[in-house]
């Protein structure tokens, strides 16, 4: 398998970004994937297009996103509506804000897999190892153990809930909420699981439920 | 029953709390870098960002108390 890994590193969140990215490049070289990476100045428009050019199966980005586009090392879209044809067909692996809605639905509209997050992404500097994880999980799922998407997203999704149960555990609550919110938004796009119109967000049972006091006083009044 | 006044109280003091401990803690929203006090203000002004932190804290409640729930039976089950 061939893989191109953009990771721009141009302010303090990529800085964090650009390291969680660092074990997805582990990963690949462990399983023999070939990847090319495009990091830092390499991760522009130009260098992108021109390695999409040569050929790959696996395009992985790792940073600032937006509804339609990939934002690179000059704070310009890698890839945006304009050039999403290059990754017909392709599989897409992502960390990155919002841009599994329409980008997102551009490349699953051409035949690929986009794994992404339709919401803007939070993570906090006390739980980084944990983000770290959850924003991992996904790529050792579906490419090192060979998964089939729906597989792997129910399983990413179950992480991500440990990781915030184990947070919350732990007393960090705000970092429990965002593992939290970022499973909500994540978003799997392959054949048999079209893209949404944004309906399913919001995990918003609790119109519906009333938390008994106990439920959340354990929660929130640790010692 | 909790309101959701009480909810954003509790978060608020442990996140100055978590300030307390360590100054540099930072929340990553996307593009923005917020301090607990910048987190704090927003809590505040930013409907919507308070609207999602309240349903992930009952979420997260529920999903504990199901996961303790199902810990039980399993260790209940366990024993025989």
């Amino acid at each position: 398998m061939k893989a191109i890994l953009v990771r721009p590193n141009f302010d303090s969140a990529t800085e964090h970004t650009f390291a969680f990215a660092e074990d997805i490049l582990s990963q690949c070289r462990e399983a023999g994937i070939d990847v090319v990476e495009l990091a830092d100045g390499e991760a522009v428009k130009k260098r992108v297009e021109e390695e999409l050019k040569k050929g790959t199966d696996l395009f992985i980005f790792y940073d600032h996103g937006s509804e339609d586009a990939l934002i690179g090392q000059d704070e310009k879209p890698v890839i945006d509506l304009s050039n999403v044809s290059s990754l017909k067909d392709k599989e897409v692996y992502t960390l990155a804000c919002l841009s599994a809605d329409k980008l997102g639905a551009a490349v699953w509209a051409q035949g690929g897999k986009y794994w992404g997050y339709t919401e803007v992404v939070g993570f906090t500097t006390d739980a980084l190892p944990e983000f770290g994880q959850a924003f991992n999980c996904g790529f050792c799922y579906l490419f090192i153990d060979g998964l089939e998407h729906t597989q792997a997203l129910d399983l990413a999704k179950e992480t991500f809930d440990q990781l915030a149960l184990d947070l919350l555990s732990k007393g960090n609550i705000i970092a429990a909420i965002f593992m939290r919110q970022n499973k909500e938004s994540l978003v799997s796009l392959h054949p048999g699981n079209e893209p949404s119109d944004g309906g399913e967000g919001g995990g918003c049972l609790m119109g519906l439920f009333k938390v008994p006091i106990a439920v959340v006083r354990s929660l929130f009044g640790r010692r | 029953m909790v309101g959701e006044k009480d909810l954003i109280a509790r978060i608020k003091k442990s996140l100055i709390a978590k300030a307390e401990k360590d100054p540099s803690w930072t929340l990553f929203l996307g593009k923005e870098q917020l301090s607990a006090a910048d987190l704090l203000k927003r809590l505040d002004k930013d409907k919507a960002l308070r609207k999602m932190v309240i349903e992930s804290s009952f979420a997260l409640a529920i999903e504990m108390w199901n996961n303790e729930g199902r810990h039980k039976v399993e260790g209940n089950s366990g024993s025989t």
